[in-house]
């Protein structure tokens, strides 16, 4: 079945989806966004923390060179290593345990070895929690780098994150005895605490822990949930072997940043919505303006001309700014035009008898009753004439029945010109309006025709109609060089005197018309008796 | 006669790095660490002032800050005039150890070594220092 909508519902709808299309790209541009902008804040994240760790191990060893070289300026130190005195060398490495750097936690040392120039382990200390299981060298990786180096190379620093049974250590090898150097120094210290420090300058919970998941640090404030925030994980690798030492993650709470682009994306909506029904309401006001507002004009005025044929010709003179419409008005009132000349035509031809051009007799009974409607209660009257051609047969029969149809249209002719307004003007449409308060002759068939007097004064004015129309048809009427004499009955009925309907009317006058020719009188005014008295002029 | 002033000006300034120094032998680190490998009585002279020795020195280095450097000083330090001397200082801008090794040279030094790229380049390349 099919859906019909106005065009005001049609554009509604259409700008209602196209709004809603709208609103689901918004909401789905804006997860999106919120996806994006999450990627690029994680990615910027890992970023700085990567930084932020390459800095901590730079400043990791600085410290380890500092411990180093406090150690061996140390003439204790100096001495035990000039003496090549193991027991020395580790009691003076022990007591860097208890010294500034590692007291004041500036660094985690694990442990201290002291090599030969042949990196053979000397003497060595550890710390006494430390993770280190086994003796000697922490990164073996670092002290076989160091072996392999030639000449100058032998004097440099060497820095190395590595891994031992699993756990990180930041390792530093410093040459002892100056520029000429007679040992190595091994510094190994634990990364964990010194990266510690990023949470409070990137001011965000920090975890730490090993690539298995083992946690080395948390920071207080790390969320139990972590459904609020992300979490930006950057891996820290062994500097040699290149395999993840520790994973360093932060939290950042993404609550706030969600709230913006909540906020944000309401604004736009709010924003959408404001344009929307702005383009909305514009449109329906130039559509009615343009479109709505004419077509209503059409329709209410085919609806006036559905009640009122009258109005058929009537132009629509309001012009649109839309052609289409303008288009349909210009052919609407050629239709409209069209319409009306041949309704007329129509009208004329129902309501005109085709040989005299006179009425008919659907004319004369409308006129009648429009007439009685008129009058009714007014104390106005009207004279109706019934008028019969008497022995109009033997005219027929003598003469053919061309020449019957040249006489009734000759005395049409004169009885017409007789009227106080002739009836058959410029055979304009005829219509009651147009008639109204107008003599009427109609032909109502055969040879019988019928007058309409409207306002009538006295009944004199009727018998001065009525004796001209005998008169004039007394006069012989030449029809193909023959001259014919006629003669006229003519029964008179008047309203309201001799009835109130058009019937009774009708079959008074008849009765009044036989009357008359029965009598041989020119006319006779009905009388209801009649059929006992006959009343007649002469 | 602005512009004159100011060119000359930025003349003299370029002017003052002093790159080559002829009859003074110019090493880098490692030549420096060769050297004194090769030649274990080299003695090294810090030109800089006292205050930015305090970041750090070369182990085994003798402080004589240039504006204090004379033939009297040089003789106070150096046992003869041929003995091995090299000089350094911050770096290349530096210029103090160029000063230094300009006036030893005058005072008739004949053996003389010059680490033109100084303290600078020594911790970039990650040589031990000295700092107290």
């Amino acid at each position: 079945m099919p859906l019909y909508v106005s065009i005001k519902t049609n554009l509604i709808l259409t700008i209602l989806v196209v709004g809603l299309l709208g609103l689901g790209l918004a909401l789905a541009s804006t997860s999106v966004y919120r996806d994006v902008i999450l990627d690029y804040k994680r990615q910027s994240l890992v970023d700085l923390v990567k930084i932020k760790t390459r800095d901590k191990m730079n400043q990791l060893e600085e410290y380890a060179r500092d411990l180093g070289n406090s150690l061996k300026t140390s003439t204790t130190f100096r001495q035990a290593l000039g003496n090549n005195d193991p027991e020395a060398l580790h009691d003076t490495l022990e007591q860097q345990f208890h010294q500034y750097f590692v007291t004041a936690n500036i660094l985690r040392l694990e442990r201290l070895v002291v090599f030969t120039t042949d990196f053979e382990p000397l003497a060595e200390s550890s710390a006494g929690n430390t993770t280190l299981k086994h003796a000697g060298s922490v990164c073996p990786d670092l002290i076989e780098q160091a072996e392999q180096r030639q000449g100058a190379a032998r004097l440099q620093i060497l820095a190395t994150l590595c891994k031992n049974n699993g756990h990180p250590y930041y390792t530093v090898l410093l040459p002892l005895g100056g520029l000429n150097p007679n040992g190595y120094l091994e510094v190994v210290t634990a990364p964990t605490p010194s990266l510690s420090p990023i949470e409070d300058e990137l001011g965000m919970p920090v975890q730490i822990r090993l690539p298995d998941g083992n946690p080395l640090y948390r920071s207080q404030q790390w969320p139990e949930s972590r459904n609020n925030g992300l979490i930006a994980r950057y891996s820290l690798n062994t500097t040699n072997r290149r395999e993840p030492a520790l994973l360093i993650e932060v939290y950042d709470d993404t609550r706030q940043m969600y709230q913006e682009l909540q906020n944000t994306r309401d604004i736009i909506l709010l924003l959408s919505a404001i344009v929307i029904a702005l383009v909305t309401a514009v449109a329906l006001f130039l559509l009615r303006r343009t479109l709505i507002r004419p077509l209503q004009m059409l329709n209410s005025h085919l609806q006036r001309l559905h009640g009122d044929n009258k109005l058929l010709g009537e132009q629509i003179l309001s012009r649109s700014n839309i052609i289409e419409v303008n288009q349909l008005v210009d052919d609407f009132n050629l239709m409209a035009a069209e319409l009306h000349d041949l309704y007329g035509r129509l009208e004329r031809m129902a309501y005109t008898d085709p040989l005299t051009h006179l009425p008919n007799r659907g004319l004369f009974n409308d006129y009648i009753d429009y007439l009685l409607n008129q009058y009714s209660g007014s104390g106005k009257r009207f004279a109706l004439f019934l008028i019969d051609l008497d022995d109009f047969k033997l005219v027929n029969d003598e003469f053919g029945h061309e020449a019957g149809d040249m006489l009734l249209c000759e005395i049409a002719l004169r009885m017409d010109n007789v009227l106080r307004t002739p009836t058959l003007t410029e055979n304009q449409g005829i219509s009651l309006a147009d008639i109204a308060s107008h003599d009427l002759l109609v032909r109502l068939g055969g040879d019988e025709f019928a007058v309409v007097l409207p306002e009538i004064a006295s009944n004199e004015q009727i018998d001065e109609i009525a004796t001209k129309l005998t008169a004039t048809i007394r006069s012989p009427i030449n029809i193909h060089n023959t001259s014919l004499a006629t003669h006229l009955s003519i029964g008179i009925t008047i309203y309201p005197d001799d009835g109130n309907g058009r019937t009774s009317l009708l079959h008074r006058a008849d009765v009044a018309m036989y009357h008359a020719k029965n009598h041989k009188l020119d006319y006779c005014f009905y009388h209801h008796e009649m059929t006992e008295s006959r009343i007649s002029r002469r | 006669m602005l512009f004159f002033l100011l060119g000359n000006a930025f003349a003299t300034a370029e002017e003052e790095i002093v790159e080559h120094i002829p009859g003074v032998n110019k090493v880098n680190a490692e030549e420096l660490i060769e050297l004194v490998g090769q030649i274990p009585q080299m003695l090294i002279i810090d030109s800089r002032i006292v205050s930015d020795r305090a970041h750090g020195y070369i182990e085994g280095s003798t402080s004589l800050p240039d504006i204090d450097t004379d033939c009297g000083s040089l003789a106070e330090i150096i046992p003869d005039k041929s003995h091995p001397t090299l000089f350094y200082c911050n770096g290349p801008k530096c210029g103090r150890s160029a000063n230094a090794v300009q006036i030893a040279q005058k005072c008739g030094y004949t053996n003389l070594h010059w680490f033109f790229g100084g303290f600078e380049e020594w911790r970039e390349k990650k040589y031990p220092y000295i700092k107290k």
